[in-house]
């Protein structure tokens, strides 16, 4: 008797399974409402673009900043022969960058060549713990044997990897759901071909001033986060994968954001030239002068100067020796 | 017995490196040893972290439920930064003067084409720089000062009677009267040493004016940079960023919200109310804010003050005047900006002193509460403007159903976050009740309507019958003065025993 009982539990459940999955792979399907799996929808489309990919030579890391200011096609051009993606990330701080790199970035494009482009923003201790945070807590990058097995049964159910949406069904339908989609396919458009960054529009706002200044206030060099990039250059050398360290460059409107002024900005190139001699890495300055006008805002080039910088950057990585 | 044979391969290679792992541990770069290297170097303390943070504060920074950067600095008493500060500390707190959000001003104004709301707006633009400057150097000019600040906001708002081209669209308008509100409020000259003790000293100037006009400085500038970036940030407009400020310094959970519109501000008498039942109650109104928006508003009172009750202070206002939902919370904004565009179309900014208006709920944050100044004595001026106003909107009066549906889902969600809800019938002046189609009956109606859109959970009180025995309770149509509002919280005190209220 009770076995019968146990047999029917069973099958019910079986039922009661089957017939949530299929339900949710029709509501996925019918409502086209992207699922997020990774920190942000950037990340996500960047994930997949990688995967579609073969390896490249050259891989950029870095912030947005790294990711608007080098241009892959440009790079390719200028190293002919050569094949290039731009893997920065919003928010892609050192102690980020460290994770996906070896994580996701390698295993799926390798890279004979990093070039880790760096500002301010990567080094500041006021900035990055948020991005850090969520990057751990995303499902396709948390840690852990759960997140594994989340990993897993996200892979082929999709009742459990869009179980956040289920859970509550205005995120399916009305404004929610279309501002989910906008949000992604506003990521989607702002990522070129080859992972850099195309978000063009001015933003010179008040609130984007404030919120610049704030990641810079008070200005101190982030201990953890020269560790992590010493992490990787130790880790790339071992390898035998070439690592080069790349100052970007920045407005005179950012410079003015320092806390102890404009003069606080030499403490930049004072750490990348220090982390080069300590990790015997190369570093590059930019040698041409990139004015206020060169930029979007308070830290992005605009397109003309992306494309002239990437020359620059690539110039002198032709110049380096094999 | 090959795959055996692999798998024990496999096995023995795992210990292998287990092993070595182990043993090697010790070496594996952890980066730090370079790390610091590079700090001695550059010439940076091993040790520091996060600078100008004192010791004994903890400083965290998370992503919040809206996507934005919140930085938290959890000190004890005493230490936090961001802690109101003495009289004597102004000058360090005002030390960032240059960077308080004062900008948009002087930029929209050179844009305008001449005209006398131009004229008006340089001549308020120059009296405000000299407020700025009379803080810090001479009191009684300053005193001087702030009543021709008001006189001259009075010509502003004629003047904008006829707008010029391209003020009338809200952007310029919020615009112009956002720095406004702002250079009333962040009179940065205040921060000059000894400008505080010279002030304290003179009986003329209401006590602790300057201190809250640091305090107002403070709020601001950090809810903006907390909010920068946020979905949320089109509702914050300044008094609801001097709401927020001192709700997000709540340590301890509310024993009761207020909620509601301006009604709600003059309405309850916190004091009293916190006497009267034994409770630590809060005021989260907004001006202006009605349904609509409160949907908006109304989870971050329940993050930030984690209320064990709430009262919401609804009546004909909510239920029977502007029945419009569309672009709800848009609208609002909108609505906003016209007011502080000129401080006072509606009547609200217009019946009472704009810096006691501004600068009156920023006080002593843990203890005001939200505490909204009250006015001693009816406006007959105010009266007129509302009288001219709301006429027409209730004249034939029907009833928000919209809006209701939108009240019932708010209080559902206050209740399922563990809040119980008592929404209480606010009452009108006698004045405002005699305008509305139908008279007092279609008020009490209204409420009974109401509640067949709420959940059994949340109790109404009709109290819309309340102090109408005196006009002297009453500032304008909708608007108590004190001793209206202390008549109303003794009512309000007295509905919630027989309820059962208990903190």
């Amino acid at each position: 008797m009770s076995r019968r009982i146990a047999v029917w539990f069973l099958l019910g459940m079986t039922v009661v399974l089957v017939g949530a999955e299929v339900s949710a792979r029709v509501v996925l399907s019918t409502t086209h409402v992207p699922v997020l799996e990774w920190q942000d929808f950037s990340t996500q489309y960047k994930a997949s673009q990688m995967d579609g990919r073969a390896e490249v030579d050259v891989v950029v890391v870095g912030t947005s900043m790294a990711q608007q200011a080098l241009v892959p096609e440009v790079l390719a051009a200028e190293l002919p022969g050569t094949t290039a993606y731009n893997a920065a990330l919003n928010g892609g701080v050192p102690t980020v960058m460290e994770r996906w790199l070896e994580d996701q970035v390698q295993p799926r494009i390798g890279g004979d060549t990093i070039v880790w482009a760096l500002s301010s923003l990567d080094l500041s201790a006021s900035y990055g713990a948020a991005t850090e945070e969520a990057y751990a807590d995303a499902k396709q990058t948390r840690s852990g044997t759960l997140a594994e097995t989340d990993r897993w049964f996200s892979s082929w159910s999709d009742l459990v990897r869009g179980r956040t949406l289920m859970r509550d069904p205005s995120s399916l339908f009305g404004d929610e759901a279309e501002a989910t989609k906008a949000d992604a396919a506003q990521a989607e458009l702002e990522v070129g071909p080859d992972g850099e960054r195309m978000a063009f529009d001015v933003d010179l706002t008040e609130a984007r001033r404030r919120e610049t200044a704030a990641r810079i206030t008070p200005f101190l060099v982030d201990r953890e986060d020269l560790a992590a990039i010493a992490r990787v250059a130790l880790g790339a050398r071992d390898a035998g994968t070439r690592l080069v360290l790349v100052e970007l460059p920045l407005p005179d409107r950012f410079k003015a954001l320092y806390p102890r002024g404009a003069e606080q900005h030499a403490i930049v190139a004072e750490t990348l030239d220090a982390l080069g001699a300590e990790l015997d890495v190369l570093v590059f300055h930019p040698s041409a002068e990139y004015a206020d006008d060169d930029f979007v805002d308070f830290t992005h080039l605009d397109a003309e100067a992306a494309r002239r910088f990437s020359t620059e950057v690539a110039d002198w990585l032709a110049g380096l020796p094999s | 017995m090959a795959t055996a044979r692999n798998h024990l391969r496999a096995l023995v290679a795992a210990l292998a490196v287990a092993l070595v792992a182990a043993g090697c541990g010790s070496d594996v770069p952890d980066g730090y040893a370079q790390a610091d290297a590079v700090l001695d170097a550059i010439g940076q303390d091993r040790d520091a972290a996060v600078a100008d943070i004192p010791a004994d504060c903890t400083r965290t920074v998370a992503i919040d439920e809206y996507g934005f950067e919140t930085e938290v600095l959890d000190c004890p008493p005493g230490a936090d930064p961001a802690e109101p500060a003495s009289a004597g500390d102004l000058a360090s707190l005002l030390a960032g003067a240059a960077d308080l959000p004062v900008g948009t001003f002087d930029d929209v104004v050179a844009d305008l084409d001449p005209s006398p709301v131009k004229d008006r707006l340089v001549e308020l633009g120059a009296l405000l720089d000299q407020l700025d400057r009379t803080c810090g150097s001479d009191i009684a000019a300053w005193r001087g000062d702030l009543g021709e600040v008001a006189d001259a906001t009075a010509a502003l708002q004629a003047a904008l009677e006829t707008p010029p081209p391209g003020l009338d669209s809200t952007t310029e308008g919020a615009a112009i009267g956002r720095a406004l509100v702002e250079r009333v409020v962040l009179q940065t000259g205040c921060g000059t040493p000894g400008v505080a003790a010279a002030v304290g000293e003179d009986q003329l100037i209401e006590s602790g004016t300057i201190d809250v006009t640091a305090r107002a400085a403070t709020v601001v500038q950090d809810v903006e940079q907390r909010l920068s970036g946020s979905p949320q940030r089109f509702l914050f407009y300044l008094y609801s960023e001097i709401q927020y400020g001192w709700m997000r310094t709540q340590r301890d959970p509310l024993d009761l919200v207020v909620l509601g519109s301006s009604q709600a501000g003059d309405a309850a008498d916190l004091a009293a109310l916190s006497t009267g039942l034994g409770a630590r109650v809060g005021n989260a109104f907004l001006p202006g804010a009605l349904a609509e928006v409160q949907q908006h508003w109304l989870p971050e009172v329940e993050r930030l003050t984690d209320p064990g009750a709430a009262v919401w202070y609804l009546g004909a206002l909510d239920l029977l005047a502007d029945c419009s939902v569309a672009n709800r919370a848009d609208d609002f904004v909108r609505r906003q900006a016209r007011l502080q565009r000129s401080f006072a179309p509606s009547g609200w900014f217009r019946t009472i002193d704009p810096v006691t208006t501004v600068l009156g709920p920023v006080g002593p944050q843990d203890e005001l509460l939200g505490e909204f100044p009250k006015q001693p004595d009816p406006i007959p001026e105010a009266i007129a403007a509302q009288t001219e106003s709301y006429t027409p909107q209730v004249a034939d009066a029907s009833f928000c159903s919209e809006r209701a549906e939108v009240i019932g889902d708010s209080i559902r969600s206050l209740i399922a976050a563990g809040t119980d809800v008592y929404v209480v019938g606010v009452p009108t002046s006698p004045l405002f009740v005699d305008l509305v189609d139908g008279g007092a009956e279609a008020v009490h109606g209204a409420l009974d309507q109401l509640v067949d859109f709420l959940p059994d959970e949340a109790q109404v009180i009709d109290l819309t019958g309340a102090v109408q025995d005196d006009l002297d309770h009453w500032r304008d149509l909708t608007h108590m003065t004190a001793s209206g509002s202390l008549a109303f919280s003794t009512a309000v005190i007295a509905a919630l025993d027989d309820v059962g209220f208990a903190p």
